[in-house]
């Protein structure tokens, strides 16, 4: 038995030839400088991976816009085993949880088909079922502000009881807000891997990448497993986070975000791109504001909005909460208005502030504003839904 | 012949008796001084024997050995340098040993015999009164200080000629009226008032609730939004010590030779602010000759450190000892000294390194791992030992906010209030109510142990931050003028906990 995209079974006459493409494939697209693009071309050309192993050194003879490295990678195939650099990518790959899914494998995402140049070789961690669902990709800055987190994960959360695949970067933030709703609301997500499977980065989010799997969601990645890259490749992990979604939602971005790159490769391939406003002046929602300014972005004005917009319907209702008291339900009445700190909120309900703290409290208690530290206040889901703003 | 003099030596921040043995016999002339003897107390040699000679005595030309007991403890300082001598007078035949039995002699000697002031004299007539003194002659500079110690009569010296004289009944030296603690009506000259802090009227409860029940107050946020202001303000809300806490306060103050002359003993809290690059060994005490540390000095009142995660991380996470128990452990080759250390401690600091992390009106610019690895100096458990932090926000230019604010003497009076009602019910400050004590007698009802079960459940809380809010909560109903502890109060407590930071 060769890939696991084989399936069990004794191997036949058909199964070998293919399987040494496979291999050939994968050895391919492992050697240093070749990628998608120069593997598109090669493909191309010699018509197999097989071809083109076997064409070595002169296999890129003629081609535009290839590096010294592929040049350079190439002219040592006659020397290499392909068959046992795929086996060692394989084995890698499985110790680490995850299998390695090419284009002539049925599990590669459909989604990612039209791509141009797509990736020949994804190493996945998880379900490939997930790929056959409904996606939307949700991405924002690393450094998030309150707002950022609690957007990302409102729509996150509809997303998921709606049925829908979160899918993002796995990065602080924004993504990790994102990934952890969709889980926490019992959904799906895509987690796309700028680093190999048995590296994940952030390291931070390890714990939350098993959760992802656990929940029946999958990790993806371009990268190689066991490869010692030196950076972890944002740009060609945001284009595969824009594949795999049919929309991609800006939550919050500066100026120069990664987000806003993820944000290009939905727009050049064509998916929906919508960005969440923020306050004008706010450098954190900079990008997000001049992608709606610019009109290259769909305006979010609520999430029940924007999942009519993508045409889904909603989740369903949470149980109600017990009765508020006078002091506790103008907090959260203000909060549901905007965000703010204990001393703003003072300032709106006049109440003083060991009344309003003690109200926090309770609502926190309750599940109806966020217990993070820092300055500003945020409403959960539950307060919102409570309250019929959703 | 043999004499003996009653003198006393400080280790950490107590004194010791120690007895001044001086032998004079017949041998090859010379002074030995044994009895674990450091630098400066084998160096008493040549002072005492030039300030003999300058004060018309004579040295003995022969042999002549000087113990200090007990033996086995190490004794630094210029202190003994008076009861030598005095020892050595009466050994020799020179003046008459009666009056040695019942009084101690403190004092560096100058070569000409005058009294030089030394280092922590009030615990060394403490000392010298467990020793069994009833009188105490003390270098006249430390006078005062002594005269804190009111079960002994002590008598200002200016040179050893004035100190014979006593001893032998010709000139007696006047005993000093004991020492009364200078109470105080201003605020400390140091500490903002808080009528000119605007706004910030949740920091403002915070720092109020903190200072009445000691509790560990922690106020982080952008710079220049007024937290170091609104931390300096504690010292003038602190209420005054009680005249046994003012006495111990003194000792530690006297020991470390950082006691103000003009108020020897003083009524106001200490209020400590060390600079953030202090070692390890300035903030919690040590060193070859052990001195209290900035927490020992800030004993019975408040320690701020500013800027707190620029601290070193082993200085910070030496503080949690004092923190836990109130005292500062030092371990010494002879064994180990604790040295008192039961403070507030009043944090304050950036969110990261930029300072804006988390706030809406400026976007934070630090890398994530920078800011990770910036609040990551605050370690767990020294999170885990504060009651109340707030994080502080610049301040809008409102109306509300900028309406007329309290004076520092108002949230004074209500803070006095409340340690008035702790001290009613308890010995100790609500921060040190054990958990043991949150029981009906101290305003515990059933119901809020079921809501702290409750609020721990719904929190996701620690047993340890569910006890440390039930301790603030009481605080606050102290407050409020309550002798039940209600839900309200808890719920308000739980608003001001620490919070882990947002992802």
């Amino acid at each position: 038995m060769i890939g696991v995209g084989t399936g069990p079974g004794k191997p036949t006459e058909e199964h070998v030839a293919r399987a040494s493409e496979w291999e050939c494939w994968i050895a391919l697209s492992l050697l240093p400088g070749v990628g998608p693009a120069a593997f598109t071309q090669l493909l191309r050309r010699h018509g197999s991976a097989a071809a083109a192993w076997r064409a070595g050194e002169h296999a890129l003879d003629g081609m535009r816009r290839i590096g010294d490295e592929a040049v350079a990678a190439m002219a040592t195939t006659a020397g290499r085993d392909p068959r046992e650099m795929a086996r060692r990518a394989e084995g890698a790959t499985r110790a680490a949880g995850g299998r390695v899914i090419t284009w002539l494998d049925e599990e590669y995402p459909r989604a990612l088909l039209n791509l141009d140049p797509r990736p020949p070789t994804l190493y996945v961690a998880g379900d490939v079922e997930v790929f056959e669902g409904r996606a939307v990709a949700i991405v924002g800055t690393r450094r998030a502000s309150g707002y950022g987190l609690a957007v990302a994960t409102e729509i996150a959360d509809e997303l998921a009881r709606a049925d829908v695949v979160v899918v993002s970067g796995l990065a602080l933030g924004v993504d990790g807000a994102a990934h952890r709703a969709a889980v926490a609301a019992g959904g799906r997500s895509i987690a796309v891997l700028p680093s190999p499977l048995d590296r994940i980065y952030p390291p931070r989010h390890r714990g939350l990448a098993r959760e992802i799997v656990r929940g029946g969601g999958a990790l993806v990645t371009e990268v190689p497993t066991g490869a010692t890259v030196g950076r972890p490749d944002f740009a060609r992990r945001n284009r595969i986070i824009a594949g795999l979604a049919e929309a991609v939602v800006v939550t919050e971005a500066p100026d120069r975000s990664g987000a806003l790159l993820t944000a290009a490769a939905a727009t050049s391939i064509g998916r929906e791109l919508y960005a969440v406003p923020g306050p004008i002046g706010a450098m954190a929602s900079r990008g997000c504001n001049r992608l709606i300014a610019d009109q290259q972005a769909t305006i979010v004005t609520s999430t029940a909005a924007l999942l009519r917009q993508i045409g889904f319907s909603r989740g369903e209702r949470p149980p109600a909460v017990t009765a508020l008291s006078e002091v506790e339900g103008q907090v959260l009445e203000r909060l549901l208005e905007r965000s703010g700190s204990i001393e703003e909120l003072v300032d709106r309900t006049m109440h003083p502030p060991a009344a309003v703290a003690s109200a926090l409290s309770l609502l926190e208690a309750r599940g109806l504003v966020n217990p993070f530290g820092g300055a500003t206040f945020h409403p959960t889901l539950a307060a919102k839904r409570l309250a019929g703003v959703l | 012949m043999l004499a003996t003099a009653l003198s006393a030596s400080v280790v950490g921040v107590d004194g010791v008796p120690v007895r001044v043995e001086v032998d004079v016999s017949f041998g090859l002339p010379g002074l030995t001084i044994v009895g674990l003897a450091g630098s400066a107390v084998l160096e008493a040699r040549e002072r005492v024997r030039s300030a003999l000679r300058n004060s018309g005595f004579e040295v003995p030309s022969r042999r002549i050995t000087v113990n200090l007991a007990p033996a086995d403890l190490p004794k630094e300082g210029t202190g003994h340098d008076l009861a030598i001598a005095t020892a050595i007078l009466v050994a020799s035949g020179q003046l008459d040993g009666a009056g040695l039995r019942t009084t101690a002699l403190i004092g560096e000697l100058a070569l000409d015999g005058s009294l030089r002031p030394v280092p922590g004299a009030l615990a060394l007539v403490a000392a010298a009164l467990a020793g069994g003194a009833t009188d105490a002659i003390v270098p006249a500079e430390n006078g005062a200080e002594s005269a804190a110690i009111r079960q002994v009569a002590v008598r200002p010296a200016g040179a050893l000629r004035e100190v014979t004289r006593h001893l032998a009944g010709i000139g007696m030296l006047e005993a000093l009226q004991p020492t009364v603690p200078q109470p105080f009506t201003s605020l400390p000259e140091d500490a903002p008032e808080l009528a000119g802090v605007v706004g910030q009227r949740v920091a403002r409860r915070a720092l109020e609730i903190a200072t009445a029940g000691r509790h560990n107050l922690a106020f982080s946020g952008p710079p220049g939004v007024g937290k170091t202001l609104l931390a300096r303000a504690a010292a003038g809300l602190l209420p005054p010590l009680d005249e046994d806490e003012a006495a111990e306060v003194s000792r530690i103050y006297s020991a470390a030779g950082l006691t103000d002359r003009r108020a020897p003993v003083t009524l106001r809290r200490p209020f400590r602010a060390p600079h953030h690059t202090i070692s390890t060994q300035a903030l919690v005490g040590g060193g070859p000759r052990v001195r209290p540390g900035e927490a020992s000095l800030a004993h019975r009142g408040a320690l701020l450190l500013d800027e707190t995660l620029q601290f070193r991380a082993d200085a910070l996470d030496a503080l949690r000892g004092p923190i836990d128990v109130g005292s500062a452990t030092i371990a010494r080759v002879e064994g180990v000294l604790a040295l008192p250390a039961r403070f507030m401690l009043i944090a304050t600091f950036n969110p990261c390194p930029c300072g804006w992390f988390g706030t809406e009106q400026q976007a934070c610019v630090c890398e994530d791992g920078a800011r990770r690895r910036y609040q990551a100096r605050l370690s767990g458990p020294m999170r885990d030992r504060l009651d109340l932090l707030v994080p502080l926000e610049p301040v809008s230019t409102s109306g509300a906010s900028r309406a007329p604010t309290e004076s520092s003497a108002a949230v004074a009076a209500r803070v006095r209030r409340a340690w008035c009602l702790q001290r009613e019910r308890q010995a100790a400050p609500n921060v040190e109510l054990p958990p043991a004590a949150f029981d009906a007698e101290h305003g515990f009802a059933e119901r809020i142990h079921r809501l702290m079960e409750t609020r721990a459940r719904q929190m996701g809380l620690s047993l340890r931050r569910v006890h440390r809010a039930a301790r603030v909560a009481r605080t606050i109903a102290d407050l409020d003028g309550c002798s039940e502890v209600e839900p309200r109060h808890l719920d308000e407590a739980l608003g001001h906990r620490p919070k882990p930071p947002a992802p």
